[in-house]
């Protein structure tokens, strides 16, 4: 199992490798680097400095060397649109709410996601399983920028219950959380619901099971014990998808509700040509999804014995 | 099988009764697939809204970007259907108009997609082992990259060059969600090309001398239309929601085209006066995401053989 960790690691570093090399590629054959434009105070000359000092004038190639060089000493370089800040600086001031934004929606699609869907499955054909499969169906084809719109409309804009926009300032301040977290989780919620659901009904039908009842097991041992842990094999699979959402919808999430993370700065790095800072942000999602799908391989085998990696 | 019971009398009358006619193996999907009613109205639905798209200035009340002075962020009345834009302008028009490039996005993406997958997918599974290590590899890569990021870059990357220039914004965005979307199909090819290699009809085709190319386009192709064609029908809805998102961030269609994507972005400020440049948008994207949902799930079950 170690050996099998340590290998999926080490399969990060080409990975990682490959990453850098195409977005390095591309972002380099945008028209127009980030002192191209002038601000109308610094002259040419100054321009022509700034690239000197930051290696632009260099073959793309040298560049490369100069960005894997810093990048293996854990500096990702420098902020080329805010002076005197680097990548490092704006990642950490950043990074806080993105992280919680993530956790937060992580619980939300794992407790609503799940816990409809197994209520749904036990209680199958009753009002609360329309309400789940109505949860799932709606969740999943509504944007989460349509539900953003929708949900500030009534419970920011018309009830005033919420804020609008902007994140929480401290562990009382929990109102500027609540709807970020669902707008971000629900469609991965919907999607958990629905294969939840399925999955139980089908282990519910397992020989296993009817066996468990008849033995004289109480239903709760039969369910948790015996239905759950087997149902969560297909749903843990996705786990690693729904990170790669969370993950990609947080930019989306963030810039709706202005909230200062990093999915935001990668927004304003794409506009300002910022060239390390968009690297270090495709890198850095890059490595947390395959991470992501690192730690759901390896909950495979806790959650099934029967599946062993060498 | 199961009816077949011996109680039953006079066998060869219930015989012929079970037996069933002769159909090939698309007929027979085919009328397993009407059979489906979700699957069917989803079907019509799209033929409806993708008839509208096309007919779009024949169907639609207005021009989309006809203005109408004074009628701004009405409510639906007599003349618009769905209300009136903070620009004046017609929702029901802007929307019919907008499913040209909501569908046609989601549908020629469809095409990239394919048309990368099956190089990369086929060339994996058929070419020798080094290829299918280089290739997969490669495709773990393209894995390892958060789609909407990976289609902000190529879309600011591509919109600066000259393709641009030639074919325009909208082919930019094709393209970008094409280049990124390709993997799980190319994946879904390669894995079922593995698996019908090792088929005893391979084999046999293999063993009367047939050329590689005859087993691969006669034998092999076949057999994976199927899962592909429902995996590109679940990829229309997403790659529909990926331009609306692109279009919401502001980098997507410009207005004044109308795309669904960015007239709720533009109806989200006046969201106050009236909810409903946002309401109409967002029920089509609704409306067109279920609709293929429910067509791929037909379709699924419908072209699996198995299931006969």
């Amino acid at each position: 199992m170690t050996g099998y960790i340590v290998r999926r690691l080490l399969w990060l570093i080409p990975i990682v490798l490959a990453i850098t090399v195409i977005t390095f590629a591309l972002m380099h054959a945008v028209k127009g680097g980030p002192f191209d434009q002038g601000d109308g105070k610094s002259s040419v000359a100054a321009r022509e400095a700034l690239k000197a000092k930051y290696h632009l004038d260099k073959p793309v190639y040298v560049q490369y060397f100069y960005y894997v060089k810093n990048l293996v000493q854990g500096d990702l370089g420098p902020d080329l649109v805010n002076q005197g800040t680097s990548v490092n600086d704006i990642l950490k001031a950043n990074w806080k709410p993105t992280v919680a934004l993530g956790l937060l929606s992580a619980g939300y699609v794992l407790i609503v996601g799940m816990g409809l869907g197994i209520l749904a499955a036990i209680r199958r054909n009753s009002f609360l399983d329309y309400i789940s499969v109505g949860f799932a169906t709606i969740g999943a084809s509504t944007p989460n920028f349509v539900l953003g719109i929708l949900l500030v409309t009534v419970f920011a804009v018309e009830l005033g219950w919420l804020p609008a926009i902007g994140w929480s300032t401290g562990w009382t301040d929990w109102k500027p959380v609540i709807l970020p977290t669902i707008v971000l989780g629900s469609l991965p919620a919907a999607y958990i619901a629905r294969i939840t659901r399925a999955s139980m009904l089908e282990v519910m039908s397992q020989d296993y099971v009817r066996t468990a009842r008849a033995k004289g097991l109480r239903e709760q041992v039969v369910i948790f014990r015996h239905i759950v842990r087997n149902a969560m094999i297909p749903v843990l699979t996705l786990m690693g998808p729904i990170t790669a959402t969370l993950v990609t919808g947080s930019f989306v999430v963030e810039f709706f509700f202005a909230i200062p993370g990093i999915g935001r700065s990668y927004v304003q790095a794409i506009i300002g040509r910022d060239y390390p800072m968009i690297m270090a942000t495709t890198l850095l999602y890059a490595v947390v999804i395959a991470m992501a799908n690192l730690v759901v391989d390896v909950l495979y085998s806790v959650i099934d014995p029967r599946i062993k990696y060498s | 099988m199961a009816e077949r019971s011996p109680a039953v009398p006079s066998g060869v009358a219930v015989l012929d009764d079970l037996a069933r006619p002769a159909r090939g193996l698309w007929a027979d999907s085919f009328h397993r697939l009407i059979q489906n009613r979700l699957a069917v109205a989803g079907l019509i639905v799209i033929l409806v809204i993708g008839l509208a798209a096309i007919f779009a200035p024949v169907v639609a009340p207005y021009n989309y970007a006809q203005q109408f002075p004074g009628e701004f962020l009405k409510d639906p009345n007599g003349s618009h259907l769905l209300g009136t834009n903070q620009s004046g302008q017609d929702n029901l028009s802007r929307v019919i108009y907008g499913a040209r490039n909501s569908l046609s996005i989601g549908i020629f993406v469809q095409f990239i997609i394919l048309a990368i997958a099956v190089i990369i997918g086929a060339g994996a599974a058929l070419g020798g082992k080094l290829t299918d290590n280089l290739l997969m590899r490669f495709t773990d890569i393209v894995y390892a990259f958060p789609d909407l990021l990976f289609v902000i870059m190529l879309q600011q990357v591509l919109a600066g060059t000259a393709i641009a220039g030639y074919v325009g914004g909208l082919f930019v965005v094709f393209l970008a969600i094409g280049l990124v979307g390709w993997v799980n199909v190319a994946r879904l090819i390669r894995g079922q090309m593995l698996s019908l290699r090792e088929r005893d009809f391979v084999i046999a085709a293999q063993s009367i001398g047939a050329t590689r190319t005859r087993i691969v386009v006669q034998h092999m192709l076949p057999h994976t239309v199927g899962p592909v064609i429902v995996a590109l029908t679940f990829g229309v809805p997403s790659a529909i929601f990926l331009a609306a998102t692109l279009s919401f961030i502001g980098i997507g269609i410009q207005p004044p085209l109308a795309d669904w994507g960015n007239m709720i972005f533009d109806g989200y400020s006046a969201v106050q006066v009236t909810p409903w440049p946002i309401l109409a948008p967002a029920a089509a994207l609704a409306l067109v995401f279920l609709s293929f949902q429910f067509l791929g799930d037909g379709l699924r079950d419908a072209l699996d053989p198995r299931a006969r």
